[in-house]
């Protein structure tokens, strides 16, 4: 068959750094294709680069056939026909991707009217068709919603229906599902299969996350520094894996068996919490106790409540029914976040915000400096990061600074709001094993919130289950996971690519 | 939405509440006793006496301020006793100079600032764009009476295109025109700099956005995705700019008004400040004070009626 798309030597320097390599990709029609590499890697930037809109200031060399059309010669007049109409883009960031003054649906009949100049009902006519092929929810009037009215998962359909409204050849999806829980990726995969069967559309789909890719794509390429490494088809992949890619795989699985459950003295008691949010139950009769040196998962998708009831612990917000008891005063808590980045403040160096919990101790600066050198000791950066700044080091580094800050003071409980989530699978199992580690050295109760099961595996002891505000389960997280009671559970379970085991036999098209 | 412009509205009306009292006890601060200043320092004492209970000044304080609120309320904003005319109809007399003024200027300062904001942001790091830059820093750096003085001595004095000064009123229409053109210039151009500035800034933040690359991949060119998309963005926080220029214009009346000889708000505050006439001074303060709140009030609700998010 011949191929839809076809690049040959793509490289890409930047500021007299070669970011891509002899980039060389082979697509055909209906096909998928997935690009796995770690950030930095120059996954994102080959994406960018088929479509002729790089960085400012790359210099782009190689052959990019695109529809036999050799897209590196063309001008950006000439793109600008193609990008939106032959090419559709789906951006890892929906909640950046959108206009926020426009409403969902001017987005989709911009490019109709750009690209057919169709009068404007013909475009909306045909717009409400792409979101329907989308499968964005009918109930939902698009038209008159805003991008931020709606959720993650809506706006990365209504993204997807922009991408495929005037029937593009080739989608390229830059971490569609990055930003979004198990469930709504495994649909959002779904759909993805069923357009490249159905319309022949040709997918390339961008990701860090190996296990969940390998459910989809027909092919695997890996890309590192800026060169595609390793290749191969998917059905390969599992009898024969080349040896980087069946590295990444085996380090991408949960790193440890279960922690067995603990048998402390309780320190915190949750008895019946509820809260409000706008005149919506966010928590409703939540209870559950932790003990002394034990990690308690709590995991659900987006919008179940885990992060109210991390802002409840924390005493950010304030329960409207219920109470929360701890079994010493004054009860340290201290808190991580997702984004290390977004957590540190930016014009501070790395020991400035470390010292920043001893604020409420009277310290000379030398023993300052010295409890933040520990700190960062115990995570297993060198002293001198103490003096760098949060650009100067990497997601899992900051993310390191970060639990540093958490533990300066000794805290009693320490909550993890997605923990790993933003950073690359290589680095999110040291994290793990750095935070087993500090939970059993200092005997450390901790809450760990996520929405990916594989990761409540490796390092949870006990699991709590959260949908809707309620708790739907809880156990030992062994035996939640080996044997879920509850309907959701198992729909979580079914969902996670790391726990599945037929994880490398593409599921056939549901319904 | 409704909800949102009723709090405003409560807002506006409890900010015009508070300034009119801090507008009072400013004035009541203010060394030197009104009557004393009127009647001069060899007033004889039974006169002083006489006058201050004339101008209610024997009241107990809190009498006189609700005396004054009430006042406020009925647009009664007292006597001018320089004028011995009623403040009101002063204010009437001077604003058809002040409001063009400052509207002109502010329509000068948006003609000019905006497009050339507009034009930097597309030509960013070009010579277009530094040019954009050097020229808004010397005007920013330029003071506006010296600006005006300039403007006299070329456009004036020398080339003869237009008056040095004065204002003969909106009979003859292009006269009056004529006349506001070098003041509206010199209040304008520091403006004008600022806009620019701040259009050039919020634009190349939004152009860096990824809505803006999001829709260059539906297929839009650089400058249709500039016009669409980033520019509506980047008028929320030029808007916001425009409604602090606006009050600044009025208030910057009073030295360029007085450089052109022009009969307007600012020269009538200047003159009452120098011969203490209190009820004058109050009156304009109040004026200019409650134009600011009117205006950043309709800057919300324009900011309402452009941005979804705020809408909750």
């Amino acid at each position: 068959m011949t191929a839809l798309l076809d690049i040959n030597g793509l490289s890409l320097t930047l500021k007299g750094r070669r970011l891509l390599d002899d980039v060389r990709l082979h697509l055909e029609p209906g096909k998928i294709i997935g690009l796995v590499g770690a950030s930095g890697s120059g996954k994102s930037l080959t994406a960018r680069s088929i479509i002729g809109l790089p960085p400012k200031g790359a210099h782009l060399t190689g052959n990019v056939l695109f529809d036999d059309r050799s897209l590196l010669t063309l001008s950006d007049d000439e793109l600008c026909h193609l990008r939106g109409r032959d090419i559709g883009i789906v951006f890892q960031d929906s909640s950046a991707a959108f206009d926020p003054l426009m409403t969902i649906g001017d987005h989709i009949v911009e490019p109709i009217r750009w690209h057919l100049g169709l009068d404007r009902d013909a475009a909306v006519v045909m717009a409400k068709q792409a979101l329907d092929r989308a499968e964005f929810p009918a109930n939902i009037d698009a038209f008159h919603r805003y991008p931020h009215e709606i959720s993650g998962g809506q706006r990365q359909r209504a993204m997807i229906a922009v991408a495929i409204a005037l029937s593009p050849k080739l989608l390229l999806a830059d971490e569609p599902t990055t930003a979004l829980d198990v469930t709504t990726e495994a649909s959002i995969f779904n759909l993805f299969r069923k357009l490249a069967r159905e319309e022949g559309i040709a997918i390339i789909v961008v990701s860090h996350d190996l296990p969940a890719i390998a459910m989809l794509s027909d092919h695997i390429a890996l890309i590192e520094a800026g060169r595609i490494v390793e290749e191969t088809t998917t059905s390969d992949l599992m009898a024969d894996a080349p040896p980087r890619l069946a590295a990444i795989f085996a380090s991408s699985q949960p790193h440890d068996a279960s922690p067995a459950r603990v048998d402390s003295d309780i320190i915190l008691r949750a008895s019946h919490l509820s809260f409000e949010y706008r005149h919506k139950k966010a928590l409703d009769d939540v209870s559950f106790s932790l003990r002394y040196g034990e990690c308690l998962g709590i995991v659900g998708q987006s919008g179940s409540g885990k992060s109210t009831l991390a802002r409840i612990i924390t005493g950010l917000a304030t329960p409207l029914g219920g109470n929360l008891e701890a079994a010493k005063t004054p009860c340290r808590i201290q808190m991580v976040f997702q984004d290390p980045m977004g957590s540190l403040n930016p014009r501070w160096t790395l020991g400035q915000s470390i010292t920043e919990p001893l604020h409420t101790e009277r310290l000379d600066p030398s023993t300052k400096m010295q409890r933040v050198i520990n700190a960062l000791q115990e995570v297993g950066l060198d002293a001198d990061f103490a003096h760098r700044y949060p650009h100067q080091v990497s997601g899992g580094q900051a993310q390191r600074a970060a639990i540093a800050r958490a533990i300066i003071n000794r805290p009693d409980i320490l909550v993890l709001d997605e923990p790993v989530s933003a950073l690359d699978i290589g680095v999110r199992s040291q994290i793990l094993d750095l935070l087993d580690d500090l939970r059993r050295r200092y005997g450390l109760a901790m809450i760990f919130i996520t929405h990916d099961l594989g990761v409540a595996r490796g390092i949870a002891n006990h699991l709590l289950v959260m949908q809707q505000g309620r708790v739907v389960e809880e156990g030992a997280t062994a035996t939640v996971l080996a044997d879920p009671k509850h309907a959701y559970t198992r729909a979580l379970v079914e969902a996670s690519p790391a726990l599945n085991h037929k994880v490398f036999a593409p599921r056939p098209l549901e319904g | 939405m409704w909800i949102l412009i009723i709090r405003r509205l409560v807002g506006f009306l409890a900010t015009l509440a508070v300034a009119s009292i801090l507008v009072f006890f400013l004035l009541e601060i203010l060394p030197g006793d009104p009557a004393q200043l009127i009647l001069g320092t060899d007033a004889r004492p039974d006169t002083l006496l006489a006058l201050r209970h004339e101008m209610g000044l024997d009241q107990p304080i809190l009498t006189r301020l609700l005396q004054w609120i009430g006042e406020l309320l009925t647009g009664n904003l007292g006597m001018s006793h320089t004028y011995h005319v009623p403040v009101a109809t002063l204010i009437g007399e001077r604003l058809p100079v002040s409001l063009p003024l400052a509207l002109i200027s502010l329509l000068l300062a948006i003609v000019i600032g905006i497009p050339g904001g507009i034009l930097a942001a597309m030509r960013r790091d070009k010579w277009l764009d530094r040019a954009v830059r050097v020229k808004t820093q010397i005007l920013l750096a330029i003071p506006n009476f010296w600006l005006a003085m300039l403007l006299v001595f070329v456009f004036a004095i020398t080339l003869h295109w237009l008056p040095a000064g004065g204002f003969s009123g909106w009979r003859n229409i292009p006269n009056a025109i004529s006349a506001l053109v070098l003041p509206a210039v010199a209040l304008a151009a520091p403006q004008a700099a600022i806009l620019a500035r701040v259009t050039r800034a919020a634009l190349i933040e939004n152009l860096d956005d990824v809505f803006i690359l999001a829709a260059r991949a539906r297929g839009l060119t650089a400058s249709a995705a500039l016009f669409r998309h980033a520019l509506p963005n980047a008028m929320i926080s030029v808007l916001s700019i425009m409604g602090l220029q606006f009050s600044f214009l009025l208030a910057g009346t009073i030295i360029i008004e007085n450089v052109f000889y022009l009969p307007g708000l600012g020269r009538l505050i200047f003159q009452a400040v120098n011969q203490r006439d209190l009820a004058v001074v109050s009156g304009v303060s109040m004026l200019l004070i409650a134009s600011t709140i009117v205006v950043t009030f309709l800057v919300d609700l324009t900011a309402l009626i452009i941005d979804p998010r705020l809408r909750r």
